[in-house]
């Protein structure tokens, strides 16, 4: 499990740059998204995005560190979810 | 430059302008939460696997909750209080075009001022990065990035170290938000009894990771400090804040850096240097120190550590 | 062999990852966006870990994307319920006093 087979960056990188996309194209969602809640929905689409994003990289690049970067994407992206959803319950509450 | 990153680029610049020309408070901190993670991914692009660990652990994670957390606030205050247009603000508001326009355009002075400072650089072309890579083995330090913070510019870390105390004590000073007691969720307390401690083990992962690879003390603190925010949030029935963010704990990490640094330094003939063979353990001994201080000065900036 | 079932699995994986961001631009209300984002994002990456565990450098490198993997997983179901039931309540307009169960051991209201 050394190199990599020929094809396979290639596979990669399509895959990558078609995350990216995704990306690009929720950014819209974070532009228009017409509640607070929509946009925080896009900060979750980055977050799951980015995880497959760097797992790949980490495989294209050669980094093993990328997935630690991928670990903590997952972990500080439910802290903002839980961030919200209580913060919110606090507010109401006030 | 391929086009992953020229997207990348673009859509850093688009989150970037739409976080600043937001309409509330609360808008601008969730897209500020979407922008750091887009940056980090921005720093993996650029070669900084280090920086980009720091930026979604601290910028989107804890500084993210951080100003979610005081938006709201910000928010429920301005709905009760009046109805003023904007916050107080110790100057007077611009009042018609041409102040505006004289800020705009002061602006851009600013910025053309550093693009020519910047283009007048001479470029290192990778001068540092040569100057590491040669001193690395004299430092016994794997990893270079844990080599220039804790070894080479282990100074400047002192500093920064010190800084947060500052800070922190500052923040201490203010009177705690009232704290308001969160309904039970059942499902969220399953979750967290879970995350919280692999958050802790990842933590402790990072920091021991930090001596041969990306990782380190603000990594990990910051991991820290994330696996108490999530506990805290869950509401589950720990109270690791108060204890967590008490003077001497908050103090720690300074203490010890100080201490190994003027007795090592002793031993070493340098200030903040280590004698040879010793470099692994009192280096680690001063990361864990760091990450306990960093990750309690990180709760302790949201405030209501003090119980009545 | 290994090389067409990774193009396969990839090739899923971009697919429910589009569905995924198609279903966050084009359905009507939020609670639905939750649903596309928490549920075919997901897919896509459990597909995209796969691909990527069979050409992992070492043992623990395949382990460590499959934990990636569970905690992805876990903590996107997390926000998708979080934040939709905080959307479900704010829109009834319900009081958060009625969120949950009451903590444990606190006395019944």
């Amino acid at each position: 499990m050394e190199t990599l087979p020929p094809t396979i960056p290639l596979a990669l990188s399509l895959f990558a740059l078609l995350l990216v996309l995704n990306l690009a194209l929720g950014l819209l969602r974070v532009l228009r998204g017409p509640g607070l809640t929509d946009r925080l929905l896009a900060a979750q689409l980055l977050g799951s995005t980015g995880v497959a994003l760097l797992l790949t990289l980490a495989a294209l690049q050669g980094w093993p560190s990328l997935r630690d970067v991928a670990l903590v994407f997952a972990l500080l992206g439910l802290l903002a979810a839980v961030a919200y959803a209580r913060l919110r319950a606090e507010q109401h509450r006030a | 430059m391929n086009a992953i990153d020229l997207l990348l680029a673009l859509a850093l610049l688009l989150l970037a302008g739409s976080a600043l020309l937001a309409r509330s408070v609360q808008t601008a901190s969730v897209l500020f939460i979407a922008f750091g993670l887009l940056l980090a991914l921005v720093w993996v692009r650029l070669g900084a696997p280090d920086v980009a660990l720091a930026e979604a652990a601290i910028g989107a994670g804890v500084a993210g909750a951080l100003l979610m957390l005081a938006a709201s606030e910000f928010e429920s205050r301005r709905i009760g209080g009046s109805r003023a247009a904007g916050p107080r603000l110790p100057w007077p508001r611009p009042q018609g075009w041409r102040p505006r326009w004289a800020l705009v355009l002061l602006a851009l002075a600013c910025a053309a001022v550093l693009l020519l400072a910047v283009l007048a650089i001479e470029p290192l072309a990778g001068a540092a990065t040569e100057a590491v890579a040669r001193n690395l083995p004299q430092s016994e330090i794997a990893h270079p990035v844990t080599a220039v913070l804790l070894s080479f510019r282990a100074y400047d870390t002192l500093l920064e170290i010190a800084v947060l105390l500052v800070a922190v004590v500052a923040v201490q000073a203010a009177p705690a938000p009232p704290q308001r007691a969160l309904a039970h969720d059942p499902v969220l307390a399953r979750v967290a009894a879970i995350t919280v401690p692999l958050a802790l083990l990842v933590a402790l992962y990072l920091l021991w990771a930090g001596s041969s690879r990306s990782g380190g003390a603000f990594q990990a603190g910051a991991v820290l400090a994330g696996a108490v925010l999530l506990a805290r949030f869950a509401s589950l029935p720990l109270d690791p804040q108060s204890r967590l963010t008490r003077p001497p704990v908050l103090a720690l990490g300074l203490a010890l850096f100080i201490l190994i640094g003027l007795v090592a330094g002793a031993l070493a003939g340098a200030a903040l240097g280590y004698p040879s063979g010793w470099v692994k353990p009192l280096v680690l001994a001063i990361e864990a120190a760091l990450m306990v201080s960093i990750g309690a000065t990180l709760v302790a900036l949201f405030g209501g550590s003090k119980t009545a | 062999m290994l090389e067409a079932l990774t193009w396969l699995l990839l090739a899923l994986a971009a697919l429910f990852f589009s569905a995924g961001t198609l279903g966050l631009l084009r359905l009507p209300d939020t609670l639905s966006r939750i649903h596309a984002l928490t549920k075919a994002d997901n897919l896509g990456l459990g597909l995209a870990a796969l691909a990527l565990l069979l050409h992992a450098e070492s043992w623990a490198a395949a382990a460590q994307i499959g934990l990636i993997w569970l905690l992805a997983l876990a903590a996107s179901a997390t926000s998708g319920y979080l934040i939709a039931r905080r959307c479900l309540l704010e829109s009834h307009g319900t009081p958060a006093s009625t969120l949950g169960a009451p903590p444990p051991g606190a006395p019944p209201p």
